[in-house]
């Protein structure tokens, strides 16, 4: 199908050199003339009432040029809801509340300074369960819920599940839990503010959104949007964590609106863990119901979600933890309700997968169970029930492309799914369903591209779409230098300042490649057509018969003919009356925001992949090992092969971290492991060597040379397609994450114990050897 | 449900500040043993020695250690000297000497596999590189690496004090979690491995969740000399399952006389599980880690007896 020069090669990040020799400049980087520094001090309580502040010592110490507290400022609520103070003025919810902020000549100062506060707090009855949390007599944690419960309600009926379920031939029940995961963006978080003589804010920051937070920013300081200018240096990982306007980014606006001067906040690493946002825990109980001939007949499911003392945008995930539920799978009758209750834990936000992750761990092993109690192999079982191309969803998605089945047969077939094992090794299979052509989650899900062709044949490409180290700016590079012929070192993004790109509604639901992708053909389109006019007349033919690659145009009928780009450029350019080549496009993908109802086309276009894992389990430690791990993924089209194997490699790293070992341990709202030594992330070392990637192309119609959004999508089946691999190789299923080698060892022994109970009943008593 | 009056800092305190910047210290660095000891006199208490590192700055930064000086060791050359075989066989290995030095070390790997094994379990390479081995003994982490192998091997180490020096058995050279027997006037100056009995076998392990990086949930050193068929001398050591590294005589005892055939290594290895007296943190709870330890001491002795 090819034919393409740039596009399906492997390409380095426009970045990696920069990053590499460390040239890159990230925000602990930036520094301005006259800064100060900014520093929070927190609650140390999970719950309690503020009686009495007192900051005299603080401001009376040398170099404190500013302490803010929740009386001194006037500044509107953030997240989703809104409910969410910057500053806590009459009662904190959590351990990462900001009770009082403080601007100072050094960091030093800063520190001093907040430890310098004297607080009076009344310690409250906190609660920090969901489950207890959702009974009445539960301390009650926001005055306008009463319940605890967010006032946002997510159900989604379709059919009569309940009915289907009663109804079938076989059915598989249990209750799922997932723990808080954090992101551990190698660059903790940072803000740099400063206000210009005329009161114009220029925030420098690592967000997903830039001009999502200028509306942010300017409802929560009382300025109008065009006061707010947003720079993003090179960003250190995000994840999703950065999709909110975070607390700290509104206080390094506070402290410099008072100081008049520059401040920058920084956290450390440790404030990074208790601080930053989770993943939100999850308690599903989910049901699955088959025929006899292995055909799925219904679901239900039930998921209560650990929202924490606010919400931010991750109180939002049960729409994508649905997708999942509800469409991977031909599924007729599906009922859902997620319920997000408030608790005095840190409250969680977004991540990488978006509720995916969680629901799936849940139905990807129920899939599993079912097939072995319907006695069927259990890929055959998925391939049975996988979607067809061209099908429309319970939720009303309408699946164009679908690989499902192909990328189910490619990870079966390649982890030797029916090869012979040795004791103790089990394989494991999961698949997975995503948004890959955008997610309407906000009234637009566009963005825009300006490309500048100047005079030397350099590209520019102008574009509010964000890089957060996915590689987008090199897929959108790829494209353009694809579609006018340039080579790739003739093509720079430049994404970084409000003020200069045009919009975006910023980076999330693996959207960038495929939006930010067509934006930019979009736009380079618009420069090819008034480019070609030139190249014809140069070349003595007609616009059909030219073609534009390594830099130059080409008459197709006599190779001999050819015309530098640049040539061409400067042909219309310097002459009486000429031409400039730029041109723009505001791609806004055809997609749905889905109803109350939960329904509706919310993206483009659909991605599928499967992912199967041969593992071996310790059956006296518990420990996983990760023998061969296969990620089949149907992307639609490779754009950048490096960089898609680079996404599906991390996610699948983050993945195993998600399903093995990785858990903010909190204890009574309070984090016990901010840490990299205690927070188990997995390094180099704990990786599979034996991994492999498979690129399913379904060309969708849709996508950018046909590609489909991925970067979430390594990370989604991974924990469930190792939970059916554990379950393999010992007999015993997990319903907990992480699967750590405590809990499956704890799992392996129950499982003896009913197995040695129930022969007991047979043989009589007998001594077990070594206890 | 639960109420949070009973934790975290008093209502005096505003509240909890993360620091980036270390508190302010003097740094002073002394270039010989004399000078380090009236340095630490001068301090009673209130300096760190400094070594690599990698203990001490970590336990400034997250406010474990709050000291008014540090004592930079580093130039002392009387604490390093690296690895020497002594006349007789001992091994002498100076306190300075660093993990990667003693992972590489040719003469330790031939003699005493052990330590250099267990040594390349630790960290990562840049720790190693940074990291000593008087430091990892003097932190006296209950989960510190160097000791179970070192206490298997009977070593002995040297200390200098204002009073001269001494040498005393590493076994009682601990005394609780991140305390010695150093005091706050005391250096480290060696450490003696004796010539290994003939024949001895030894093996290390260590679990944790991660392969690198990673303080040990349970860790063992096991070693065991045969003399024709029997078991002669045997040694059980056991990490972070006790307040200091644990040596379990009881179940040496069940070794020693015996031909080390299944039943024995069973017993010994539950009596190891029976001597643990791990506690419940994040990294494992007390029964798990009691199941670890008998898995590994049996696996161990699996490996060096059977
Ligand atoms: C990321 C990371 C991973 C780690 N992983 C491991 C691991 O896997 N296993 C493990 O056991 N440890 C581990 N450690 C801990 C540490 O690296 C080791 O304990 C190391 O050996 C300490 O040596 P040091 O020279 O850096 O000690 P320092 O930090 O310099 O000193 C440690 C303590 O010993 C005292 N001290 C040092 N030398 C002397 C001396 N000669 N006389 C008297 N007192 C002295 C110091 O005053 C201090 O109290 C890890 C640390 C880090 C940061």
């Amino acid at each position: 199908m090819s034919g393409h020069r740039i596009v399906g090669t492997k390409v380095p990040k426009l970045d990696a050199w920069d990053k590499a020799t460390g040239a890159a400049r990230y925000g602990h980087d930036v520094s301005l003339p006259g800064m100060l520094h900014g520093k929070i001090l927190r609650s140390p309580h999970p719950h309690a009432r503020i009686k009495r502040i007192d900051v005299r010592r603080a401001e009376a110490l040398p170099g404190v040029h500013c302490v803010l507290t929740a009386d001194r400022v006037r500044v509107g609520k953030l997240g989703f809801l809104g409910d969410h103070p910057v500053l806590k003025g009459d009662k904190v919810r959590c351990v990462r509340d900001e009770v009082a902020a403080v601007a100072a000549t050094s960091e030093a100062a800063a520190e001093e300074a907040c430890a310098l506060i004297r607080v009076e707090y009344e310690p409250l009855p906190a609660v920090f369960d969901p489950l207890e949390a959702m009974q009445p007599e539960a301390p009650r944690i926001h005055e306008n819920a009463p319940d605890n419960l967010v006032p946002h309600r997510y159900e989604f009926r379709h059919g009569d599940a309940e009915r289907a379920i009663a109804g079938s031939a076989h059915v598989v029940q249990g209750t799922y839990r997932t723990q808080f995961m954090t992101h551990c963006c190698l660059e903790p978080c940072f803000a740099l503010a400063a206000f210009d003589p005329a009161g114009r804010l220029t925030m420098t920051s690592s967000t997903q959104v830039p001009y999502l937070m200028q509306s942010h920013l300017s409802r929560a300081l009382g300025i109008h949007g065009k006061d707010v200018r947003v720079l993003q240096p090179t960003i250190g990982g995000a994840f999703g964590s950065k999709l909110d306007t975070h607390p700290y980014e509104v206080l390094a606006a506070l402290l410099a609106r008072h100081s008049g001067r520059p401040v920058r906040i920084l956290y450390t690493r440790e404030e990074e863990f208790v601080c930053a946002p989770t993943r939100q825990p999850m308690i599903i109980r989910m049901a699955t119901g088959c025929d006899r001939e292995g055909r799925l007949t219904g679901r239900v499911c039930e998921a209560i979600l650990d929202n924490g003392a606010y919400t931010s945008w991750g109180a939002t995930t049960p729409h994508i933890m649905l997708v999942g539920i509800s469409s991977l799978y031909k599924l007729e009758h599906v009922s859902f309700r997620a319920t997000c209750v408030y608790t005095n834990n840190p409250w969680s936000g977004a991540f990488r997968g978006y509720g995916n992750p969680q629901g799936t761990f849940a139905n990807e092993q129920q899939m599993d169970e079912l097939a072995r109690k319907a006695g069927i192999d259990p890929v055959e079982f998925r391939i049975r029930n996988a979607n067809d191309p061209n099908s429309t969803t319970p939720q009303g998605f309408r699946v164009t492309t679908c690989a499902l089945k192909e990328c189910l047969d490619t990870a079966a077939t390649r982890v030797g799914w029916r090869e012979p094992k040795r004791p103790n090794e089990g394989v494991g299979i999961a698949g997975m369903f995503h948004v890959g052509g955008g997610g309407r989650v906000y009234k637009s899900d566009a963005c825009g591209v300006i490309a500048k062709l100047d005079d030397f044949a350099h590209l520019t490409l102008l574009t509010g779409a964000t890089e957060i180290g996915t590689g987008s700016d090199t897929a959108m590079a790829m494209l353009a230098a694809e579609e006018l012929g340039l080579p790739l070192g003739n093509v720079s993004v430049i994404n970084n300042d409000t003020d200069a790109a045009p919009w975006d509604v910023g980076i999330h639901a693996s959207r960038t490649t495929f939006i930010a992708g067509n934006a930019t053909l979009g736009a380079v389109r618009e420069i090819r057509r008034k480019l070609l006019p030139w190249a014809a007349k140069e070349l003595g033919c007609s616009e059909d018969a030219v073609e534009l690659h390594d830099g130059s145009a080409w008459r197709r009928d006599d190779p001999a003919r050819s015309a530098p780009i640049e040539k061409l450029v400067r042909t219309a350019h310097f002459r009486e009356q000429g031409e400039m080549f730029v041109g723009q496009c505001f791609y806004d993908p055809p997609n749905q925001f889905q109803d109350p109802k939960m329904r509706g086309n919310v993206s483009a276009t659909y991605s599928f992949a499967a992912h199967a894992v041969r593992v071996r389990v310790d059956p006296e430690t518990g420990k996983v090992k990760i023998l061969k791990f296969v990620a089949a993924h149907d992307i639609g089209k490779v754009i950048n092969r490096l960089g898609l194997e680079g996404q599906i490699e991390g996610a699948i790293a983050q993945g195993i971290g998600y399903a093995l070992t990785e858990q903010l341990r909190i204890d009574g709202g309070r984090v016990g492991n901010a840490s990299f030594l205690d927070y188990k992330m997995l390094n180099a070392a704990d990786l599979p060597e034996d991994v492999e990637i498979h690129f399913i192309e379904s060309a969708d119609p849709a996508g950018p040379y046909g590609a489909k959004g991925v970067s979430e999508a390594g990370l989604i089946p991974t924990a469930a397609a190792i939970g059916n691999a554990i379950r393999d190789a010992t007999g015993v299923r997990l319903h907990r994450l992480p699967m750590s080698p405590e809990s499956v060892l704890a799992a392996i022994r129950a499982g003896e114990q009913e197995a040695l109970d129930s022969e007991l009943e047979v043989t009589g008593p007998l001594t077990r050897s070594g206890t | 449900m639960e109420a949070c009056a009973t934790h975290g800092p008093s209502a005096s305190a505003g509240g909890r500040v993360f620091r980036a910047a270390l508190p302010p210290f003097e740094y002073l660095a002394a270039t010989s043993v004399p000078e380090a000891l009236r340095l630490l006199a001068k301090f009673r208490g209130r300096a760190v020695l400094l070594a690599g590192g990698t203990d001490v700055l970590v336990q400034m930064r997250t406010g474990k250690r709050v000291p008014e000086a540090v004592i930079d060791i580093k130039r002392v050359a009387a604490l390093g000297g690296g690895v020497k075989v002594e006349r007789g066989g001992r091994i002498a290995i100076g306190a300075l000497t660093t993990l990667a030095d003693i992972e590489h070390d040719a003469k330790l790997r031939r003699l005493v596999p052990l330590l250099p094994e267990a040594v390349a379990t630790m960290a990562s390479p840049q720790v190693r590189n940074r990291g000593t081995i008087g430091g990892n003994l003097c932190n006296a982490a209950p989960s510190a690496d160097t000791a179970p192998p070192l206490l298997a091997l009977d070593a002995l180490v040297r200390l200098h004090t204002r009073k001269g020096v001494r040498t005393m058995p590493l076994a009682e050279f601990f005394t609780g979690p991140g305390r010695t027997a150093l005091g706050t006037d005391a250096v480290l100056g060696a450490i003696l491995v004796p010539k290994p009995p003939r024949g001895l076998r030894a093996a290390f392990r260590k679990h944790g969740v991660r392969e690198a990086m990673e303080c040990a949930v349970v860790s063992v050193a096991v070693a065991v000399a045969k003399e024709r068929g029997t078991i002669r001398h045997a040694r059980v050591v056991l990490g972070a399952v006790a307040p200091t590294p644990l040596r379990v005589p009881a179940a040496e005892a069940l070794l020693v006389g015996h031909p080390g055939g299944p039943l024995d290594l069973l017993a010994a290895a539950g009596e190891a599980a029976d001597a643990a007296r791990p506690i419940t943190d994040v990294r494992g709870s007390s029964d798990y880690r009691r199941d670890v330890v008998r898995t590994l001491v049996r696996r161990a002795l699996e490996e060096v007896a059977g």
